[in-house]
């Protein structure tokens, strides 16, 4: 029971990683830009969801505003700061990771060093197969669900998300067909920040609110995306719940150090025997 | 001609003038009298910051104190306060600049276990006293030295203080959960010593990496059924989240937590995860616990209100071992006045003196009677079991200084300076 439980858990962190792990992957496949700032979005939403839980008490309204917010911060940073790189991966990691520092120091200055708690926003235990599971964390995984069903329906079923596949496929034949590669890349851009927000917002109540919690994260989300094959939206995905699943069944006979020591031998094994990831093509 | 000689001359007059006057003002300086200067490492970022930020706050108001009153021996005092980020390596790097850059005399501070221990061998090899905030009781064992001296009531004895207490009045069959470092093993170590002593039994010992947000992956399938009790060394968000996992896994279960757990703690908000939570501590974290005038003064000085609340922000302060850092600068004033020290050659004087020093309870030391043991630097004095009953932190046990006292792990009377 107790290994269900904490298969259960796995899962869960597996849903918000997935949410970041996708907005590193298309942000990747459509722009070829590595984005090293990525858990630093995903901190902002979890500081910018304590300043509304503190300030207007109410933690569900961070659903709202902070995904507005994310749009209002990332249109000007890929306009006005990405673009030059875009198509270099190896230098738009250097940028990246300068913008992860002014962040993550600008997170220091306003919200301070001090690691901080969201209370729990829906203090209801749910009964599952005789176990009780804390109902916050259900209400995550299906709040995930949902915005990974929003993403699929947005990327598959409409034309605009046509065109963004397109151009993940071949940004240069995309163009050529007359595209608006501009509009496309200031999207792609602005969806990966939206989702790392979400996966803050939500991971907040269950986490510590800190400057630099993105940091373990953001490894977490690489690891998921390079395993997963690079710009390959399934294999993000299925990964991402795979490897926390397998984690969390991992920390029930080992302890939680040693199951993600585990989870980094395997990634080793896998990118010997595959070194683009299992679902790349 | 001669206008530019007029030119020249007043040129002359004006720079011969303004040597004057230069070399008026150095001399006046040297007859001021030279600052002693303090230095302060303290988490000001990271985990542990809002630790570092009381603590700073409490040097300050001791040295406003002092400074106001004529300083030490006449002389004033000068802080420099350096960031440890909560992190040993820093911390080690900062005690470094702070003797060798900023010359500092004596250092303060930090309550990081980590830090203190990292910076203890520094404070020897260039000679300069020290005074951690840390509890851990491996400072007073082989990681210490003649330089260090501990203040804050030490893990082991808080354990053995409080391992009769636990017996008596909580359970007999254990788990420990502690943060994964130095602090926390020492208290795992020292609570399974004390309570196995007493009859108690330790059934697993569960070690959480320190600013874990999901403790459930730790707690979970763990802590075994006849468990009957929780000794638990974690503080800030890290016990936030492990009270709320800890309840998802086991709500039955009784807890017992190593000093600090519920330090800055609003207990209204804590909730049923917490109700009935008792907790170790070297200082009552309302002034009903220690009413005294001593401490009402003392409080005032450091800007906190009967509540534990910061006056200004109204934010819960972190009372825990302020107290320490306080009464420690003000051993090391009577120890300066007493050897005379006006320098670093006076140094191993001034330790033999505080080596022999006991203290009476007063405004300088408001957390009561105490005495520094010679052997290990440690300062015995008693203890308080704190209770949240109804969202209010009561205090429900004092623990006289005599239970506290352990068999020292060090004799550093005969060590070279």
């Amino acid at each position: 029971m107790d290994g269900f439980f904490l298969f259960l858990n796995g899962l869960i962190w597996g849903l918000i990683i997935a949410l970041i792990a996708l907005g590193l992957t298309l942000i990747f496949g459509v722009m070829g830009i590595v984005n090293m700032a990525h858990g630093d979005f995903y901190m902002i939403g979890a500081v910018i969801s304590y300043y509304i839980v503190s300030y207007l008490n109410n933690f569900w309204l961070s659903l709202i505003i902070v995904p507005l917010l994310a749009i209002l911060l990332a249109a000007p940073l890929e306009r006005f700061v990405l673009r030059p790189y875009e198509g270099f991966p190896s230098s738009s990691m250097i940028a990246t990771v300068g913008i992860s520092f002014i962040i993550q120091q600008l997170a220091l200055a306003v919200y301070g060093g001090i690691p901080k708690k969201i209370v729990n926003p829906f203090p209801l235990d749910i009964s599952m197969f005789g176990i009780y599971y804390p109902g916050y964390r259900m209400l995550v995984a299906l709040i995930s669900i949902v915005t990974l069903l929003f993403l699929w329906l947005f990327l598959y079923k409409t034309s605009f998300g046509i065109l963004i596949r397109a151009s993940m496929q071949d940004r240069e034949m995309a163009n050529a067909m007359g595209i608006n590669v501009n509009r496309v890349l200031i999207s792609t851009f602005a969806i990966g920040v939206v989702l790392a927000t979400i996966g803050g917002v939500l991971a907040a109540p269950i986490t510590q609110v800190f400057y630099l919690m993105g940091n373990d994260i953001v490894l977490l989300s690489f690891i998921v995306v390079v395993i997963g094959g690079l710009g390959s939206l399934k294999g993000t995905f299925i990964t991402a719940l795979a490897l926390c699943a397998i984690e969390g069944v991992m920390a029930s006979f080992l302890s939680p150090t040693q199951a993600r020591v585990l989870t980094f031998l395997l990634m080793i094994v896998i990118l010997m025997f595959k070194p683009s990831g299992i679902f790349k093509d | 001609m001669k206008k530019s000689f007029v030119i020249v001359f007043f040129v002359m007059f004006l720079l011969t003038t303004f040597f004057i006057a230069s070399v008026n003002t150095a001399e006046g300086q040297t007859a001021k009298k030279e600052p002693i200067r303090i230095g302060l490492i303290a988490e000001k970022t990271g985990g542990l910051a809002a630790y570092g930020y009381s603590h700073e706050k409490v040097i300050v108001a001791a040295i406003n104190k002092v400074n106001k009153e004529g300083g030490i021996s006449g002389r004033p005092i000068e802080l420099f306060v350096e960031d440890t980020e909560s992190k040993p390596s820093v911390g080690a790097l900062k005690f470094r600049k702070l003797v060798e850059t900023d010359k500092v005399d004596f250092v303060f501070n930090s309550n990081s276990s980590g830090i203190a221990i990292a910076c203890a061998p520094i404070a020897k090899e260039l000679k300069v006293p020290y005074f951690p905030c840390s509890s851990a009781a491996e400072l007073a064992g082989e990681k210490g030295n003649r330089y260090v001296f501990q203040f804050a009531t030490n893990v082991a004895q808080e354990c053995k203080g409080a391992a009769e207490f636990a017996i008596k009045h909580i359970g007999k069959k254990w788990v420990t959960v502690v943060v994964d470092y130095a602090w926390g093993w020492s208290n795992e170590k020292e609570f399974t010593k004390y309570i196995t002593e007493k009859g108690g039994k330790v059934l697993k010992s569960i070690r959480v990496p320190l600013g874990t947000g999901d403790w459930i992956p730790y707690l979970k399938g763990n802590i075994p059924k006849e468990a009957e009790a929780v000794y638990f060394a974690n503080f800030g968000s890290d016990f936030l989240s492990f009270i709320r996992d800890l309840y998802v896994v086991r709500p039955d279960i009784k807890k017992l937590g190593a000093v600090y757990a519920i330090s800055a703690q609003d207990p209204k908000k804590l909730g049923k995860e917490a109700e009935g939570l008792y907790c170790l501590t070297s200082y009552p974290t309302r002034l009903a616990g220690l009413n005294t005038q001593y401490n009402k003064t003392f409080r005032n000085l450091i800007g906190i209100d009967p509540e534990g609340k910061e006056s200004g922000t109204g934010k819960y302060f972190i009372p825990a071992y302020n107290w320490t850092i306080w009464e420690a600068f003000f051993a090391l004033k009577s120890a300066i006045e007493k050897s005379g020290w006006t320098s670093k050659a006076d140094t191993p004087k001034l330790i033999q003196i505080l080596e022999k020093m006991s203290f009476k309870e007063s405004v300088e030391h408001p957390q009561g009677d105490k005495y520094i043991r010679a052997e290990d630097h440690i300062s015995i004095t008693g203890l308080y079991v704190e209770k949240i009953e109804n969202g209010e932190i009561k205090v429900v046990a004092k623990i006289p200084a005599k239970d506290t006292i352990y068999t020292p792990m060090a004799n550093r009377i005969n060590e070279s300076f």
